[in-house]
């Protein structure tokens, strides 16, 4: 049975693995540039400090980092994709395996499906499971600059880093082979899987992540002068909503904004606007998940994706060992 | 006598349709059966149950004494399937595909597979997917009987073959009933095939299983009675008639005959195994369209 | 060794065309006494018949004392049909000639011959007559 796993396996593999070298040879590149100017533009040596105060007089080395790399930290949003690409890759010799019903061949050849099923699903799930190891890993890696100055819990820097990115890996992986045993047919699978995946990555992560748990909120002091931060959240905390507030601590929607100060003329003036909310005395809060909150996010993350994957996975063995025939 | 097969009032349902239902027969070992049946009949379904590829919905099935999904580890050894779509795996070669083979089985005659591919002129470096549909059929067939199975089931394993390729197919198939004494169930369209290569017979009609025993004994006691018009009640107190078909005119029955046809009325003739499986599958189609005639009257008085 | 056909259409038990092919084979001297029948596995492999079958038609021709079973080891040719069996009938051949010379008077061809041959054979019962 291993032998045939393998064999069945051995094309996508191929391109899977190819896929990867080549994202690896240019993550490795560009996590080599960028590490090495981390060190050399002085910024890593800027951030070893840990007084909230002085790394925010690291800002105006930052901002140079980010201008020479931000590009890179937007291209970076693409490869989100690459767990759904490769657990399509793992999944379809299966997938096309049920379309053709070449299963039939191995169930009546003295292995039982039981076993069949332990095989090829274990085989898969335990190749997500390293490559989300993998993929985890380099990302930390490669993230590391951006992460120094930024933190983990944003976006992007959480969704690459941590235990979550394996979680991801086992849920897309799950989801084809779910959508592949039900709906026998493989591309239609594939488009199925995706189609579900897309919204609920994308629904978890900004609808439900930023509140896993209450967020704390800080208001800018009343003298207004801050060194750097006028609310006193830092650069490694992740700011899930902010506005302003009147003295007496009411929030402000935007139209009451607009009808404490009102635009004079037609064009609007961020600075004219600026003064007549200090004139007024708002001050600016912000709701925030500190940055010391970023493993517990991740588990709760992770165990959302995991029991979402545990079902999807316990359905397909009964999808397969029950209703196939 | 072991049995091969023995299904006890076995049923499948997908969603409300039964697609077999109250099925009771036993297949002796060492016989070649035939299970012939118009399409939809439930052929393909009994023969997946026999196999444990599906569950029964009612009733039971044993292969050998042992149930095909219970003791699947028991059991698979000892059957040979070739699937109407005759499964296999395209992308791999055929050389490949007998190793699967080989790993797959506790026991494999690897000398065996590898002579009948050498004799029917298989290339081993061909991909499956790439075979003509004879070739094809010989790989899935080698790849059942390389196991030494028991119990050989084959699902319209020829519908799609030339002349030529049915009859290589059928020659390997009864070489190795020959060689190994192995009992067979294979279901067919092509009555003259079986006719040469089955002892034993089972016909299905919507979804239940209409005669099933010895060919022999099947094919010399029947007669076609032609008479002029005239309803059977004479006939039917002494043989058993299968089929009748009325004109304004005449009447033509199929009779089983329990001795010889005295009635000076009925001219006697033989009939041919074509004929009268054909007499079966149609009384079965008539019953059942008698049968739902009745309901959809009973429906629309009520 | 003897090669066996099966005519389908014939109408004729598939095991009694062995019988009859095998007789024939003896009559011709195709088949001497010692010859070993093809195996039940060589017939099937190439006639694509049910095994029970040629095992039927050997069993018959057993009864008839014409062939032997060995177990293990096939079955044997014991008695042949040809020749002096067809010389005794000098006779019978004699009155065929004469009849066929009849019948060729009477302006039949060799096709219509055989038709008349085989309708008689037919509508005679088979077996010894009374």
């Amino acid at each position: 049975m291993i032998w045939l796993t393998w064999r069945l396996h051995r094309t996508e593999t191929l391109l899977g693995t190819a896929l990867l070298t080549i994202i690896g040879l240019f993550l490795t590149i560009t996590g080599l540039r960028m590490t090495s100017a981390y060190r050399e533009m002085g910024i890593a040596s800027c951030f070893t400090g840990t007084q909230a105060d002085t790394v925010f007089t690291c800002l105006p080395l930052s901002s140079a980092f980010f201008n020479r790399f931000g590009q890179l930290d937007s291209m970076v949003a693409w490869l989100n994709f690459l767990p759904v690409v490769l657990a399509m890759l793992l999944a379809t010799p299966l997938l096309n395996e049920f379309e053709h019903g070449s299963f039939r061949m191995t169930w009546t050849q003295s292995i039982t499906r039981a076993r069949w099923v332990a095989y090829r699903i274990g085989a898969v799930m335990v190749m997500a499971l390293l490559l989300g190891l993998l993929w985890r890993t380099v990302m930390t890696w490669w993230m590391g600059p951006f992460s120094a100055q930024r933190g983990r819990m944003e976006a992007d820097y959480f969704s690459f880093q941590g235990t979550v990115p394996i979680a991801y890996m086992l849920v897309s992986v799950a989801l084809v082979l779910a959508a592949g045993a039900i709906l026998r047919r493989t591309i239609p699978a594939l488009a199925a899987a995706l189609v579900v995946y897309l919204p609920l990555r994308l629904g978890i992560e900004f609808k439900l992540r930023p509140h896993y748990r209450e967020p704390l909120t800080a208001i800018e002091l009343a003298d207004g002068v801050r060194a750097g931060s006028t609310t006193g959240v830092g650069l490694h905390d992740w700011v899930v909503t902010s506005g302003w507030v009147d003295q007496l601590g009411n929030r402000l929607t935007e139209t009451d904004i607009l009808r404490l100060c009102p635009p004079d003329g037609g064009a609007p003036n961020p600075a004219g606007l600026d003064a007549c909310i200090r004139a007024r005395g708002l001050l600016r809060y912000e709701e925030y998940q500190p940055a010391d909150r970023f493993w517990q996010f991740q588990l709760i993350e992770t165990a959302i994706y995991l029991s979402l994957a545990a079902g999807l996975i316990a359905l397909t063995v009964w999808w397969i060992t029950r209703k196939l025939a | 006598m072991t049995l091969a097969l023995h299904a006890d009032h076995l049923g499948k349902r997908y969603g409300r349709t039964w697609a077999l239902r109250d099925c009771t027969l036993d297949l002796p070992a060492g016989r070649v059966a035939a299970l012939i049946g118009p399409n939809g009949a439930g052929q393909s379904t009994l023969l997946n149950l026999a196999v444990g590829l599906a569950d029964p919905s009612a009733g039971t099935v044993a292969v050998f004494g042992l149930s095909p999904r219970g003791d699947a580890a028991a059991v698979l050894p000892k059957i040979g399937f070739v699937g109407q779509d005759r499964p296999l795996y395209p992308g791999l070669t055929v050389a490949e595909t007998m190793r699967a083979g080989l790993m797959l089985n506790p026991r494999w005659d690897a000398d065996y597979a590898a002579d009948r591919m050498r004799r029917l002129g298989i290339p081993l470096d061909r991909k499956v997917g790439k075979l003509s549909g004879g070739q094809h059929s010989q790989v899935a067939l080698v790849m059942a009987l390389a196991k030494r199975p028991e119990l050989m089931i084959l699902d319209e394993p020829v519908a799609a073959l030339d002349p030529l390729a049915r009859r290589e197919f059928l020659q390997t198939l009864m070489e190795a009933v020959a060689a190994d004494g192995m009992t067979v169930l294979l279901s067919s369209h092509i009555v003259g095939d079986l006719e040469r290569i089955c002892d034993h017979l089972i016909l299905m009609a919507e979804g239940e299983v209409q005669f099933a025993g010895e060919l022999d004994r099947f094919g010399t006691s029947y007669r076609l009675l032609v008479g002029p018009r005239a309803e059977p009640a004479r006939v039917a107190r002494v043989h058993h008639v299968v089929h009748e078909r009325h004109t304004d005119r005449q009447t033509t029955l199929l009779v089983r005959a329990n001795g010889h046809v005295y009635d000076a009325c009925w001219d006697v003739r033989e009939v041919g195994f074509e004929e009268i499986v054909l007499g079966y599958l149609d009384r079965g189609r008539r019953d059942a369209a008698q049968a739902w005639d009745a309901r959809a009257r009973e429906e629309a008085s009520a | 060794m003897i090669d066996l056909v099966l005519d389908g259409q014939s109408g004729v038990a598939a095991y009694l065309q062995i019988v009859h092919q095998v007789k024939q084979a003896l009559r011709l001297g195709l088949l001497s006494p010692g010859d070993q029948l093809p195996t039940a596995r060589e017939v099937v492999a190439s006639l694509a018949i049910n095994p029970n079958t040629v095992l039927k038609a050997y069993r018959e021709l057993e009864m008839e004392g014409l062939v032997a079973s060995r177990p293990g080891l096939g079955t044997f040719v014991l008695k042949s049909l040809a020749g002096p069996s067809l010389a005794s009938h000098a006779q019978l051949q004699a009155d065929l000639r004469r009849w066929l010379g009849s019948a060729r008077t009477a302006g039949l061809d060799e096709e219509s011959i055989h038709a008349l041959f085989t309708q008689t054979i037919r509508q005679q019962p088979k077996g010894r007559v009374a």
